[in-house]
């Protein structure tokens, strides 16, 4: 059982950096990032592809980092020029060019068959405990990390500049500010935290194929945004926990009721994260602990 | 001359908003601009301000042409402006929209903020107490906590003047600071233009609120069609036949 | 590389282009008097596949009863979405719609895969031998889905032009406060955007059937390269609608050879991007502003 309690702590964790990251980019910013799923994937495939060449742990997980942030500097430039509608179906394209580029790119992503053989964090670091074990705790403490990191980030000027962004872009530029580089930056950070969480997937699930990066994925994250309320830290942690408490609770569900294949349950996962962004948009935008508008 | 929009004109497609408008104002000048709906005051002050591009002319600002700076930059500069319809961060507090408008802050870049949390600190009192002051001045001293969506519209006018104080603005480009305000509280931001005035602060005022801008104003200029078509004192700009027939076909 | 493989290539990516210019067509009626970019209009026009297969095994083997039945299934999905979605998000700002788009996508999709499952199916159309016009070879059925498609857009410009119902509807994209007014007009005017944009759909659905596989991703994957040619063709333009979709898919066709079948799908894309950082407004804007 408490294998079980790990396992899906781990997905929850990982889940949870993705939600902080983009957080950063909506809650707090008022960017909206369908393309989430893209930085993610930058992370995982490049600490996979790295890692399984024998780069050195920690050093393939910064360079995961690194790059998914470096994938998100055109993303952040297009941000200055594009309608917010707009934003939003170029970030789409993004994650999906991401996935192009990985399915086309055989040399080095090995296609549409994958990244076999990652070696995971127990085996990496040389730790005695379980590869699920070291996964957790050192999720933990990179969750626990980011969160402070956030924290100190939206408490600062540079956290209210942003928050007025959100609010009204254009007054802030007729007091002097450009909100460019805070937007390129903080897509910049979110996009971090997104392959971060991305890395530690690689090196958990041990195997990588660019079907593990879809949009839906990104959506996921956006339930949990919403759900647990976007603009707030809290939100953000509670969010994650909730949607991956359905997400495993449906899996019990499919146990409970015979005859319910794995791809059926999977279309019904699709068609309840659907709804719930139906009825969280229109009857309770602001989430669990509710939105920035209520802080 | 602090501020001059020389001999500006715009084009919208087939339609000609501005026709060579030229503005002039010296230092703490307090000016007026008056004319009907669609005589061009808004795409006056959005071309002087930056946000919009001229299709001629010249926008000169402390003996700088500044034609082709934007918004941000001829604020930096210290020319501010208010919008007509209040652009308040709804879901910041009044003090956070007061600090946030503060220049020069070291937090706002992220190096900043995890290494030099002390300064960061010190700055921010400081700013604050600026910030404090700008809202005893404007009386929002109550409401200073309070999120900014929930003031009253007339509360929300002050914000926005507050808000563009704090750049230390040498030119205000006020717009409509009286519309939906009550008359109790139009006096009041009247008074706190004039005050701010006497402290060397100038101010290009456009209003609909023709006794008000009067009462508060020494030089006004007048628009109607993309055209300056008056310009003096209040009473003398107010008693010409041109001014009142532009107004006759127009709101008030 | 010949100037008739070119030639060829280029008239293919025109046949490909007008099912887009049909996506384009209704996400641009959506974009204009809605305001909102919908990301459900390419699960719609999946619906209008599966309702257009369906129709046509019903009706024993009928082409036309597969067009009419995928034109009314996707259009009353389409209604059905506004009346009990997009209809209470009036008002506010374009996010919550939008978003609210991706999760009627999402249900859409689920349900299709869960009823019908992942299955591709196949419309019942006679196989046909290419005909030659000079260097140019084209499947005669291709001809008769370009020519549906234009037929489709031509009832549709008519309708927007030249009945009461359009320039009702053209008055509302031009002031969105009309809209927001609510009242009876309002209600009529978005019903009837609904249900056309979703006809279109519909037939796009049953056209992209024919000519290719009836599957559940088929829709989605035409939703980038319909929003790339509604914003080339200025957002709220059917005219530009049309054009953009047929440059596009003219611009998808030519780039195989260079970048590949994979890639293809993403030339949609870099156009849409190349057009948005150049020329955000399209191409047929006039003396608006940006928008």
């Amino acid at each position: 059982m408490e294998g079980y309690l790990l396992a899906v702590g781990v997905i929850a964790l990982i889940y949870m950096l993705m939600t902080l990251g983009l957080n950063l980019h909506y809650g707090f910013t008022g960017l909206i990032n369908f393309g989430h799923v893209g930085f993610f994937a930058v992370g995982a495939y490049t600490s996979a592809i790295l890692a399984v060449h024998g780069v050195w742990l920690p050093l393939a997980f910064l360079a995961a980092v690194v790059l998914a942030a470096l994938s998100a500097w055109p993303l952040g430039v297009l941000s200055l020029r594009l309608r917010i509608e707009y934003l939003a179906i170029v970030t789409l394209g993004f994650s999906e060019a991401v996935r192009l580029f990985i399915v086309n790119e055989r040399w080095l992503t090995n296609g549409v068959q994958g990244i076999p053989g990652i070696p995971n964090l127990s085996e990496g670091l040389g730790l005695p405990m379980s590869a699920t074990t070291t996964t957790f705790i050192l999720l933990v403490l990179a969750n626990l990390a980011a969160i402070l990191v956030i924290h100190r980030i939206v408490k600062s000027p540079f956290g209210r500049a942003i928050e007025a962004i959100r609010d009204d872009e254009e007054a802030l530029r007729a007091l002097g500010k450009d909100p460019g580089s805070f937007k390129i930056r903080v897509f910049m950070l979110g996009a971090a935290f997104a392959g971060l969480g991305g890395a530690f997937y690689a090196h958990y699930i041990t195997f990588v194929t660019p079907d593990q990066f879809l949009p839906l994925l990104t959506f996921y994250i956006w339930v949990a945004m919403i759900l647990g309320g976007a603009g707030r830290v809290s939100g953000a942690a509670v969010g994650t926990l909730a949607l991956v408490g359905f997400l495993e609770g449906s899996r019990f569900l499919r146990d409970i009721v015979p005859g319910v294949a794995e791809v059926e349950m999977a279309s019904l996962r699709l068609g309840v994260v659907g709804l719930a962004l139906i009825l969280l948009v229109i009857y309770r935008p602001g989430g669990i602990m509710g939105d920035y508008s209520s802080r | 001359m602090t501020f001059a929009a020389n001999d500006i004109s715009m084009r919208f497609g087939g339609f000609l908003a501005l026709d060579h408008v030229s503005i002039e104002m010296g230092e703490s000048d307090l000016v007026g601009l008056i004319g009907p709906n669609g005589a061009g005051k808004s795409t006056l002050f959005a071309v002087a301000s930056g946000f919009e591009a001229a299709s001629g002319g010249r926008v000169v600002f402390k003996g700088q042409d500044v034609t082709a700076l934007s918004p941000s930059a001829r604020a930096r500069l210290g020319l501010g402006r208010t919008f007509q319809v209040p652009r308040e961060f709804t879901h910041l507090s009044v003090l956070d929209n007061l600090v946030v408008a503060a220049p020069g802050q070291l937090g706002e870049r992220l190096v900043n903020v995890f290494l030099r949390p002390g300064d960061i600190a010190r700055q921010r009192a400081e700013i604050v107490e600026k910030a404090e002051g700008i809202a005893d001045f404007l009386n929002l001293a109550r409401v200073i906590d309070q999120p900014s969506g929930k003031l009253s519209g007339g509360q929300k006018k002050l914000l926005e003047l507050g808000r563009v104080l704090m750049l230390d603005p040498a030119l205000i480009l006020l717009d409509e600071p009286f519309a939906g305000v009550n008359p109790v509280l139009v006096g009041e931001i009247s008074e706190r233009i004039g005050e701010l005035n006497g402290r060397g602060v100038g101010f290009l005022v456009v209003e609909h609120n023709l006794q008000a801008l009067s009462d508060l104003v020494r030089r006004m200029y007048v628009m109607d069609r993309g055209r300056i078509i008056a310009e003096g004192t209040p009473d003398e700009v107010l008693a010409r036949d041109a001014v009142r027939e532009a107004y006759m076909g127009g709101v008030v | 590389m010949s100037f008739g493989y070119l030639l060829n290539l280029a008239v293919n990516g025109a046949i490909e282009g007008s099912i887009i210019a049909l996506g384009a067509l209704a996400l641009t009626l959506v974009f204009g008097i809605a305001r909102f970019p919908n990301a459900s209009a390419g699960d719609v026009i999946t619906v209008g596949a599966y309702a257009g297969y369906g129709g046509q095994l019903a009706s024993g083997g009928l082409m036309a009863a597969g067009v009419v039945s995928g034109m009314v299934g996707a259009a009353a999905i389409s209604l059905a979405f506004y009346w009990f979605v997009f209809r209470k998000l009036a008002g506010r700002s374009a996010v919550y719609p939008l978003i609210a788009s991706i999760g009627a996508a999402f249900l859409i999709r689920a349900a299709i895969t869960f009823f019908l499952g992942h299955d591709q199916r196949v419309y019942d159309v006679p196989l046909t031998r290419a005909v030659a016009f000079g260097p140019v070879r084209v499947v005669p059925t291709d001809l008769y889905l370009a020519a549906g498609a234009l037929a489709a857009l031509a009832v549709v410009f008519a309708l927007l032009h030249m009945t009461p119902l359009g320039r009702r509807m053209r008055a509302v994209a031009d002031n969105p406060d009309l809209a927001r007014a609510g009242g009876i007009s309002a209600r009529r005017v978005m019903t009837a955007m609904w249900l056309i944009a979703g006809a279109v759909s519909g037939l796009a659905g049953v056209l992209l059937g024919v000519k290719t596989v009836v599957m559940p991703e088929m829709g989605w994957d035409l939703l980038l390269p319909a929003f790339a040619a509604t914003i080339l063709g200025t957002i709220g333009n059917p005219v530009g609608a049309v054009v953009g979709g047929l440059l596009i898919g003219i611009a998808q066709e030519l780039s195989t050879p260079f970048v590949g079948f994979t890639y293809k799908i993403g030339v949609g894309f870099l156009v849409l991007l190349l057009v948005l950082l150049v020329r955000p407004q399209g191409l047929f804007s006039g003396a608006e502003r940006v928008r």
